[in-house]
């Protein structure tokens, strides 16, 4: 085609502008919207509490997350031991720190992961029809079938369990609504004039996919990925707590927690503070996630 | 109006909620356990662990042999080690070889089918568990070298065996040669095992499911018990209940609740606590077999260095391991056998002791120097050894604990948990360096065979890959030797080899602790401590 | 209607047949030797392993063992289990009980308790009824269930000794199973009813509904609560497939037998013919599923039609 992407025939040019102008007014006005309301500013500050926490680890505690100091075994939370100390003495809280940063480069990981694997396929379903339509949608409801937690385990059985596998298992288990959502965002895009005359045109459909439809797709992927960063953080959880995910002494949140679930009667501390360490991680993101939602949502506009 | 009503609403329920919370934290930890009772004659049994098959002659799980021994009669009853009274057996006398043995049977026995205990039986018994088709695992261990069986009349049988087999007795007192009924498995063919189960043990069974429980009905025909017991005729529980639960914590709050009368495999965190009940009892037995050791693969370099396995056995911590993952109930171990095992060699374990200086200075001598970040390293090789458990809680406790000590001495070790089949296909194919082993069985030829004969390395049980043709001569001739003294000399002679060859670490001697409700009184194990088992027992409310 | 549903139900067959052989191949992915996982650590020279192998059919070329099974699966027959030697057929009946028991009791607690969030959270938008609401629908979300699981275990059952820890039989074993599931499965469906709602209340039908006079609860029920079931009802539809199968965990924690387990037990194990048998009958359900959902549109947006 062109060689500036900006070269478009008259009857289509104030289309093209005014979508691109209509799409920049549109972030505007979420980024408004999501500092004005309640939940998603809360849900904003507690993730960044615990990103800068996670980075900040080290000068946040003194201990080191895997020295064992047998004398000092399960001690319940105190002065010198916010979080209490596990079987082997090392200090939870420094655990439960270092923990977040594995957790949460594990809950990325895996969205980027979904998003590059269920993303092309989702476009190349929707832009292009037909066999590979068929034929791909048809991978993807063979994988929906499953649960998450299955398929995830199926994946890390075949790949050997650590936690770079676990990390690939939940990205892949996730990708198929990853797939679904940016095919139907696919459809009702492909359909408009400005594609249409892009295709008269001549244009590459790569280029199209890219330029043209892509974009309209990254809404709900942007609110998919954010939700479903929780989802991974737990699923990847439930691996190490399984076994199956990330490997001793590793200090990961679902590791942790299987570390304590034979101790809660001497030590619910073991258990207790990296549940909360979980649940508040996800609640953050979902906060947020939520917020994003809301805030692109056209029709809640009122 | 309604927006007000609503508000009173919620706040007056979710107040129900947070007083019932209150009260309920402020009500002492009693347990309605009139909720959970169950039939006075049921008793219901908390296991650790699905199992393979209920077949005794065929499983691999010595869980199974507890439900099996329950559902068979072995031919003799080990009462002390070395000693045995009669089961299905009156009387028996064996070749001085040790490679024939005569048994007379009881005439009075009957399967569970009505059809009766015959020789032929026996020879029915022991030959399907040599036959190729039912895949089987202990009992196929057990029996040995075995040759045939002879039917020489209806109630007398001579076991042959291809060379001398010392211990055939401790293996025929085991669940896993019970006799089953010819009947009923040319009857059932193929689902005899998998869906049918005849024996003559005091209790039928009734019903079960792989992954949940195992129920057997009292035999009320049941009159042949052994002498060992304190009554004879049908037993007194109605049913018993084996129930898989593996989580340690919900297993033990069964116990707690009255939902389960007797649990296998007590958490030892908890070892205090029921210690000092008053409700529940502690059955603690030192474990016969092999305690938890720390096998170590000579056919994978580095490990295939004496040096650095002598250094292992001086890095590992054994007390600070007994206290800190297994709350000191466990004690430190110092040679393949534990110390209520025949043979026994004491000595050993005045030398195997926690030096960390001693074990840096074997590998600086071998030539294993520190690198940057601890770790040494020799020709540029890093000293890093490959660790493969399966994902058992313990086990992993256990591993991070070795892999702590084995750092302080420049030993990297990375930890491989994988589930069972990978586990399987890795260890058995030799691409670990270090993995666990425990074992029960009370014959210590038994035991050392299956950790140091070069007949079980490269894939079988001798995961060390230890092959030894003094060590194998040493094991051979402990199963041919039926004079206690000169058994007890080879067996100590082949513990201080192994140690001087440095072929395992030693690290814990379990007992098996169970736990069972007071109520439950008359309860047998076996001096093993692997076999409780319930035909005197009684529910006394 | 019933020759599309016809139809829909005929073309399960061909579906299921790429989904056993995908299996099958996957399958062969997994490390690890089915006859090895059952010698597990005994004693075997390289000569009985062989014979083992060639008992358990497992020494014959792929395709051979693929093809032998599916002229058994065409007879009705689904084949043993390798490792235990049992039929398929009984091994599925008995956990698809249990399961079918705990997804059918999580999933009434998760419709009730996810409706009424949602609901209540949708009609007092932005009051702190709302926030309440939604924060306890974002607790469930956020909350790992094996936490929450070990939780109600030490609390209902050791504290106070209400309902048992295990087990499988009885209503009083299901409770706490079935509101560890349910609680955090409704939490998701509260937020999509919340939003399903919210949708529809602003749409002019309703404001002409009310302007009309009619009574708010009249209103809600006639005209917002069925529409805001649609979406309510694909999630669900899905859900249900989840719970029956992706139980897993919670029927670890719980000690009850489930067929997510014995898919996963069979997986690990390398069991062919029972990871075949799962698998299809978890892939029957969520298609018998997924048609009863679209079955269900018709009934509820009178818009929808099939041709």
């Amino acid at each position: 085609m062109s060689r500036t992407s900006t070269w478009i025939p008259a009857s289509g040019s104030s289309e093209v502008t005014a979508e691109r102008a209509r799409r920049r007014l549109l972030w505007f006005d979420v980024l408004v919207r999501l500092r004005r309301s309640r939940g998603p500013a809360v849900g904003g500050m507690m993730l960044t509490v615990l990103a800068l926490a996670a980075i900040a680890a080290p000068l946040l505690t003194p201990y080191d997350p895997l020295a064992m100091h047998p004398a000092d075994r399960l001690r319940p939370p105190g002065l010198h031991h916010p979080f209490g100390t596990d079987v082997f003495g090392r200090d939870l809280f420094t655990r439960v720190l270092y923990g977040s940063r594995i957790s949460l480069q594990t809950g990325l990981v895996s969205v980027v992961i979904a998003v590059a694997v269920g993303v092309p396929i989702g476009l190349t379903s929707g832009y292009y029809g037909g066999v590979a339509d068929r034929l791909l949608m048809r991978l993807v409801d063979l994988m929906l079938t499953f649960p998450g937690i299955l398929l995830a385990l199926v994946i890390v059985a075949i790949l050997g369990p650590n936690l770079l596998n676990a990390m690939l298992a939940v990205g892949i288990s996730a990708s198929p609504t990853y797939a679904r959502v940016v095919r139907a965002s696919v459809l009702t895009v492909r359909e408009l004039a400005y594609v249409e005359a892009a295709q008269a045109l001549g244009c590459r459909n790569t280029r199209i996919i890219v330029h043209h439809i892509l974009p309209n797709t990254v809404a709900p992927v942007i609110v998919l990925g954010t939700l479903g960063l929780a989802g991974a953080i737990i699923t990847a959880a439930a691996l190490s707590y399984l076994g199956l995910g990330a490997q001793p002494p590793t200090p990961e949140w679902g590791a942790l927690l299987s570390e304590g679930r034979n101790y809660l009667r001497v030590a619910w501390w073991m258990t207790t503070f990296p549940g909360l360490a979980i649940m508040a991680a996800v609640l953050a993101i979902n906060l947020l996630g939520d917020g994003l939602r809301d805030a692109l949502d056209p029709r809640l506009r009122y | 109006m309604t927006e007000r009503m609503k508000r009173r609403e919620f706040l007056r329920r979710a107040g129900i909620g947070i007083g019932t919370l209150a009260a309920a934290q402020a009500l002492p930890g009693v347990t309605r356990r009139i909720a959970f009772a169950q039939n006075a004659g049921t008793l219901t049994y908390g296991m650790n662990g699905g199992f393979d098959t209920l077949d005794v002659n065929v499983t691999t799980l010595p869980r199974v042999g507890r439900i099996g021994l329950h559902l068979v009669d072995p031919l003799v009853w080990q009462v002390r080690p070395g000693q045995f009274a009669p089961g299905l057996a009156t009387s028996w006398t064996s070749s001085p070889d040790a490679a024939a043995y005569t048994f007379k049977l009881r005439n009075d026995v009957k399967f569970h089918d009505g059809t009766p205990l015959t020789a032929e039986a026996v020879k029915v018994t022991f030959d399907r568990i040599m036959d190729p088709d039912t895949k089987s695992q202990t009992a196929y261990s057990f029996i040995g070298p075995y040759d045939r069986t002879e039917v020489l009349d209806p109630s007398t049988v001579r076991v042959r065996f291809k060379s001398p087999h010392a211990s055939f007795l401790d293996g025929a007192s085991s669940p896993y040669l019970g006799i089953i009924s010819p009947t009923a498995l040319k009857k059932y063919g193929r689902d005899f095992g998998p869906l049918v189960f005849v024996g003559t043990g005091p209790y039928l069974l009734k019903s079960y499911r792989t992954d949940a429980e195992v129920v057997l009905v009292r035999n009320p025909n049941y009159n042949w018990a052994s002498r060992v017991f304190s009554h004879n005729g049908a037993p007194y529980m109605q049913t018993i209940v084996f129930k898989l639960i593996e989580e340690d914590a919900t297993r033990l709050a069964t116990l707690e609740t009255g939902e389960t009368l007797f649990i296998e495999d007590v958490p030892t965190t908890d070892y205090q606590r029921l210690k000092n009940s008053r409700n529940m009892l502690l059955l603690e037995i030192p474990q016969a077999g092999s305690g938890w050791s720390l096998m170590m693969n000579q056919q994978r370099a580095p490990t295939s260095e004496l040096a650095i396995r002598r250094a292992i056995m001086l890095a590992i911590d054994k007390d600070g391991l007994v206290k800190t993952v297994w709350n000191g109930v466990f004690k430190p171990a110092c040679s393949p056998l534990t110390p209520n095992m025949f043979g026994f060699d004491a000595e050993t374990c005045t030398k195997a002791s926690y030096n960390l200086d001693q074990a840096r200075r074997l590998l600086e001598e071998a030539g294993w120097r520190p690198g940057p970040d601890g770790i040494r390293a020799k020709e540029g090789q890093r000293l890093r050894l490959e660790f493969y458990s399966q994902p058992v809680v313990k086990n992993q406790e256990m591993a991070a604990f070795v892999q702590a000590n084995l750092k302080q001495v420049g030993i990297e070790v990375n930890i491989n948990i994988l589930a069972r089949a990978a586990y399987l296909d890795a260890v058995r194919s030799g691409r670990h360096h270090l993995q666990f082993w425990w074992e029960t069985g009370t014959d210590p030829g038994e035991i050392l065979r299956i950790l140091f004969h070069s007949r079980n390395a490269g894939g079988g049980t001798n995961r060390n890959n230890y092959k030894n043709a003094e060590m194998d001569r040493l094991i051979d001739q402990i199963d041919a030797t039926s004079d206690p003294a000169m058994r007890k000399d080879l067996v100590v002679k082949a513990q201080q080899k192994a140690f001087d060859d440095a072929v395992m670490v030693y690290m814990a001697d379990p007992p098996s602790l169970y736990a069972y409700d007071r109520s439950v009184q008359g309860v047998w194990v076996d001096w093993g401590g692997n076999y409780p088992y319930f035909y005197d027992t009684r529910v006394v409310k | 209607m019933l020759p599309y549903v016809a139809k829909r139900l005929l073309l399960t067959v061909p579906l299921l047949l790429a989904v056993s052989v995908l299996v099958f191949l996957v399958l062969h992915l997994v490390p690890g030797d089915p006859a090895i996982v059952f010698i597990g650590d005994r004693e075997a020279t390289p000569e009985r392993l062989a014979q083992i192998r060639h008992v358990m059919g497992l020494d014959r070329p792929l395709v051979v063992q693929y093809v032998d099974y599916l002229g058994k699966l065409s007879q009705g027959n689904l084949g043993r289990s390798i490792h235990s030697d049992r039929p398929v057929l009984g091994e599925l009946t008995t956990r698809a009980g249990s399961s079918a028991e705990l997804a059918l009791a999580s999933f009434l607690i998760a419709v009730a308790l996810g409706l009424g969030l949602g609901v209540i959270s949708a009609l007092r938008r932005s009051t702190w009824i709302d926030a309440a609401a939604m924060l306890v629908a974002l607790g469930g979300v956020s909350m790992p269930i094996f936490w929450l699981a070990a939780m109600l275990i030490f609390v209902f059952s050791l504290k106070l000794g209400w309902f048992p820890a295990t087990g499988f039989g009885g209503w009083n074993r299901l409770v706490l199973p079935a509101f560890a599931l349910g609680f955090v499965s409704s939490a998701t469906l509260a937020r999509l009813v919340r939003s399903s709602v919210l949708e529809v209340l602003w749409q002019p039908f309703v404001t002409t509904a009310r302007s009309k006079g009619l009574r708010e609860a009249l209103v809600i029920r006639r005209h917002v609560l069925k529409n805001a079931f649609i979406s309510v009802v694909t999630v669900m539809g899905l859900q249900f497939g989840t719970l029956l199968s992706g139980a897993v965990i919670t029927e670890t924690v719980f000690a009850r037998p489930g067929v997510g387990k014995l898919l996963v037990d069979s997986i690990l194990n390398k069991d062919f013919p029972l990871v075949q048998g799962a698998v299809l009958f978890i892939a029957t359900v969520y298609i018998v599923m997924n048609v009863l959902v679209d079955v269900s549109y018709v009934y509820l947006d009178p818009r929808i039609r099939f041709e």
